[in-house]
């Protein structure tokens, strides 16, 4: 399959110099910067609550502003991270580690620079993948029957379980949930009602947007509500110009390459994300490292490598999550799965076909993305003097304020009463089973995936006479399930190792 | 009692529950492939199965530690006034309604300073109005 035409570029990058969208492409960063930025609201929250604000925008507005949010989500949350040691987002996890550290001995400044560049690296080489591999990768998924389809979402479900931090029986169990309420409403083949409680708001099933508020924003915000507040509180720091990173950079090319392959490589595979490409680049970079590190060098107490590693391979998920979600119409992660939404919203049904037919918006789909980038990387070197000054919006403020941004989004989406007191609902309960360390992720993800997986599942065995051996006589099908078992084998013995270490 | 075994047992209770629910549900006869009640039944048993696991392997944390999260008072009362909001949020104008969450919200949340307290609630009331309203041409619900 070819690759964009150069006409179909020319004609997407036509309409991204339209100065409306690269407005909008700012709008988002600079929300994303905040969402990302503030302790318990992620980028995820943050394209949740913007995506029905879309439904009055065009597909150029609504996409520069949802892509520019998801850029400067991922980058945004190793900010605090790296001041006050709170993680903005669990991608940004990996970063703190060092990051702080440097922040401690004064080394903030440098320490954020080399965040935001490596940022702008990771996302720009998962773009350029984006555009070499999506193509091929979306005639390859035209081979694609319901039974590949069916095993790809159980894989991606299932991944999104293994990684969730805490229990894996939770993870899974947070997934059926999730499926579970994927199931209510009509069903989908039969057409009969299901779970619906006499609601006829119900009929239609529980929509995504709405669910995805409850989960990450209302949630997030009793939690944020229940714990203690972090405490700012900085030593002198010291400036440094921006080219003395490139010494930096230029020490740890091959761990910048590296980093940026494995963030690509894990956002490709469904129901990943930024965290565990994040630790597992840290992971490398700190098992790669060889020789004696300068004072105050070594991994844990403030290596530059420790900050590049994993910002590197969390922005790089972008490109790479927007691949099964452009190609197979299955998200990559959470902020895609919202995406998804955005997309239909604008009359977009991402899968197989959309590129071959519809190149000009692939390709203006990568520009945005790029662009994003290289706001992120202007704002973030131009304001990174002054971007604590986001932490210090005190969350006696922040908190009902999003409590607002919530209720309001919600009603936004379809001007109907029945989506705000579903939020209200869905989120009190992802709160309770957040208190009892239920994991998030993997709830949202299988109430994207459930149905997929349901119709796939019914739609291959009608069409293979109810034999279910052709999940496994099938190569791809089978390849999955096996890929699917070796992910449950690896994460059990995490699981059961971390029990044993008497992690929690 | 641990944490894990209280609410394994409690999702292996709602999976048996939900498993009746999926019995349930109506089929058509005759109809090719699996019925609309096969996937909802598996799921239900996955969740027996999986609630069982968790409640015969809990982990360290006991049910008091999770529910002191869950029953503090000030999460209760911000989880009440969060639903007080958003049940009549359709029903209430919504610049008098967001300006009196916000109120109660940031003195519930520990905001003490007069100023703050009569400026914040008004300036993102009437800033959100202006922005889903006229920004995003979004017909919030007003007392005419």
């Amino acid at each position: 399959m070819d690759l964009v035409s150069l006409a179909e570029l020319g004609g997407a990058l036509a309409r991204l110099a339209d100065p409306l969208v690269l407005g909008w492409v700012l709008v988002g960063v600079a929300v994303g910067a905040v969402f990302g930025a503030a302790p318990g609201l992620t980028a995820t929250a943050g394209v949740a609550l913007a995506t029905p604000l879309t439904f009055g925008l065009g597909f150029e507005a609504s996409m520069a502003l949802l892509l520019g949010l998801y850029c400067a989500g991922y980058f945004a949350g190793s900010i605090p991270a790296i001041l006050v040691n709170t993680p903005g987002a669990p991608g940004n996890a990996a970063t703190a580690l060092d990051g702080y550290a440097m922040a401690q001995s004064g080394r903030a400044d440098l320490a954020i620079g080399l965040a935001v560049i490596s940022s702008f690296i990771g996302g720009v080489v998962s773009a350029a993948v984006l555009m070499v591999f999506a193509p091929i990768l979306a005639g390859f998924a035209l081979e694609f029957t319901s039974v590949e389809y069916f095993t790809l979402a159980l894989f991606g479900l299932t991944c999104v379980a293994a990684v969730s931090r805490g229990s894996l029986t939770k993870g899974l169990i947070a997934a059926v949930l999730g499926m579970l309420l994927g199931t209510v409403g009509i069903d989908p083949v039969g057409g009969m009602s299901r779970f619906t409680l006499g609601l006829p708001q119900l009929l239609s099933g529980v929509s995504l947007l709405p669910a995805l508020i409850a989960f990450f924003a209302v949630t997030e915000i009793l939690a944020q509500a229940a714990g203690p507040a972090a405490a700012v509180n900085l030593p002198v720091q010291r400036s440094v110009r921006l080219r003395e990173l490139l010494p930096v950079y230029l020490r740890h090319k091959w761990l910048v390459l590296k980093s940026a392959a494995i963030g690509t490589g894990i956002g490709i595979l469904p129901g990943t994300g930024p965290t565990i490409a994040s630790w597992i680049s840290y992971g490398e970079a700190a098992r790669g490292a060889r020789g004696e590190p300068p004072k105050g060098e070594a991994f844990g107490q403030g290596a530059p490598a420790g900050v590049i590693a994993p910002e590197v391979a969390n922005n790089a998920v972008t490109g790479g999550a927007l691949v099964p979600l452009l190609t197979l119409g299955i998200p990559g992660d959470t902020v895609t799965a919202v995406l998804l939404g955005a997309l239909l919203i604008q009359g977009i049904d991402p899968g197989p076909f959309f590129i071959v037919a519809q190149g000009e918006l692939f390709a203006l789909l990568l520009l945005i993305l790029v662009a994003a980038n290289l706001v992120v990387l202007v704002l973030g070197l131009g304001l990174r003097r002054y971007l604590p000054a986001i932490l210090r919006v005190p969350p006696r403020i922040l908190i009902p304020i999003i409590g607002v941004l919530c209720a309001t989004g919600g009603f936004a989406i379809g001007n109907a009463a029945f989506d705000v007191a579903l939020i209200a609902v869905l989120g009190l309960a992802g709160f309770v089973l957040t208190c009892f360390g239920f994991p998030m992720a993997p709830l949202v993800i299988g109430l994207v995936l459930g149905p997929i997986v349901e119709v796939n599942l019914r739609n291959a065995l009608i069409a293979n006479q109810m034999d279910p051996t052709v999940f496994v006589t099938r190569p791809i099908s089978a390849a999955l399930l096996l890929a699917l078992v070796a992910v449950l084998v690896v994460a059990w013995r995490r699981f059961a190792a971390d029990r044993s270490a008497g992690s929690p | 009692m641990r944490a894990d075994r209280a609410t394994g047992i409690a999702t292996a209770a709602a999976g048996a529950g939900l498993a009746l629910a999926s019995l349930r549900i109506e089929t058509i006869a005759g109809q090719p492939g699996l019925s609309a009640r096969f996937f909802p039944l598996l799921l239900s048993l996955a969740l027996i199965g999986f609630g069982t696991v968790l409640a015969m392997r809990p982990g360290e944390r006991g049910a008091a530690d999770a529910l002191g999260r869950l029953l503090a008072p000030r999460t209760v009362l911000l989880a009440g006034l969060l639903l007080a909001y958003f049940l009549g949020f359709p029903h209430v104008d919504f610049r008098l309604w967001t300006w009196l969450f916000m109120l109660l919200a940031m003195l519930l949340l520990g905001s003490r300073r007069p100023v703050e307290l009569i400026a914040v609630p008004v300036a993102v009331s009437l800033a959100v109005y202006a922005l889903f309203r006229y920004g995003f041409t979004v017909l919030l619900p007003v007392w005419t």
